[in-house]
């Protein structure tokens, strides 16, 4: 069986031999692009920051309308462009990213399957040279915030039995054990725990463990059906900063089909933030 | 000589601390911007090179600066 949406994945021999063109733009999405980005990615990618670019530099929001057209222009993207993302982080932030392009209407969109991981072990080859794009407009849609959960949204939903809600994090983040690990300090909560009666459903269960591409439909279904997690519910994802949650928004909708997905990305940082928000642990 | 303020956090790689010229297990922290730091978590100083005062100085080192930076975000009330 074939996922539901198979026009969103492309596998990383088929980026090396579709090359970007004036109709096809390659972008990586990184969470650090020092580490990433700039030492070295495919031929022909531009960069998108995940912290600079898709993020209002200011509020804690992800960019508005205006400036993602301005982000588009910037990368040569146009409306009908076939736009490739791969990242980081086993794609996280490439996914996070795609989640914004449809929020303001991209169509023609795709996921670099394992992304970085999986192209690096391929030994296939990089570049420092960063594209030169001539100046282009883009006219987007305004914003679908049925892809979206905000917090009044999952505050709304406890309780509600047409509604699941997907913890993506790890056990250890899931049982309040700890609220982020040491590697980010900048992204603790002030509570540890989760949303009550959320369903502990890790990212990586998505992913094959050897080289970060997804998991068979067969597997997938396996993966969350027997937790409640069907077709026929209302599904908010979440994790910490909501880009974990992107990747399994983007399982959900994209590779299983299920109808209503939403991504939460104030997530934890947010929920756990709060003062008076039920917590379970 | 360990920094405790990064416990917990997974060694990377062991490598030449080029600050201190020793050999330090080190750790990734990424910052604000999401960027990747390398840091030091623990340090060997071989014995033939250095003796216990030597390390001292660079344990109180370390010291001196986290009080600093305590002092900086929550000034100790009774000075």
């Amino acid at each position: 069986m074939s996922y539901a949406h198979p026009e969103v994945l492309v596998d990383t021999e088929w980026v090396s031999q579709n090359p970007p063109n004036e109709s096809r733009k390659l972008v990586e999405v990184d969470y650090d692009p020092v580490n990433g980005y700039q030492k070295g990615h495919i031929n022909g990618a531009s960069l998108i920051w995940w912290k600079r670019d898709i993020n209002d530099p200011v509020t804690r929001d992800i960019i508005s309308k205006k400036q993602f057209e301005k982000l588009m222009a910037k990368n040569g993207i146009t409306k009908d462009d076939e736009v490739i993302l791969y990242g980081d982080f086993n794609n996280w932030f490439a996914a996070f990213v795609f989640w914004v392009f449809k929020i303001y209407g991209h169509e023609n969109l795709k996921i670099m399957n394992g992304g970085r991981k999986k192209w690096e072990l391929e030994n296939r080859t990089y570049t420092t040279d960063e594209p030169q794009f001539a100046s282009v407009t883009y006219q987007a849609q305004p914003p679908d915030e049925g892809l979206r959960a905000y917090l009044f949204d999952v505050s709304r939903a406890l309780g509600k039995e047409d509604t699941v809600m997907v913890d993506v994090r790890s056990p250890a983040e899931f049982s309040g054990e700890i609220t982020a690990p040491p590697e980010y300090p900048m992204e603790h909560a002030q509570r540890g725990g989760h949303i009550p009666h959320a369903n502990n459903i890790p990212w990586a269960t998505a992913v094959n463990d050897a080289d970060g591409t997804f998991k068979t439909v067969e597997e997938l279904k396996q993966n969350y059906e027997p937790k409640g997690v069907t077709p026929d519910k209302d599904v908010i994802c979440y994790c910490r900063i909501g880009e974990r949650s992107s990747h399994s928004w983007f399982v959900l909708k994209y590779l299983l089909g299920y109808p209503k997905v939403r991504n939460y990305d104030g997530s934890w940082t947010e929920w756990g933030n709060m003062i008076g928000n039920p917590v379970e642990k | 000589m360990e920094d405790k303020t990064k416990r917990g956090l997974t060694v990377k790689e062991t490598s030449i601390d080029e600050k201190l010229n020793v050999t330090a297990d080190k750790g990734m922290i990424h910052d604000m911007d999401g960027i990747g730091h390398w840091v030091p978590i623990r340090w060997y100083f071989p014995k033939d090179s250095f003796n216990l005062e030597a390390v001292t100085i660079h344990a109180e080192a370390m010291e001196k600066k986290y009080t600093e930076l305590r002092e900086l975000t929550c000034p100790d009330d009774n000075d």
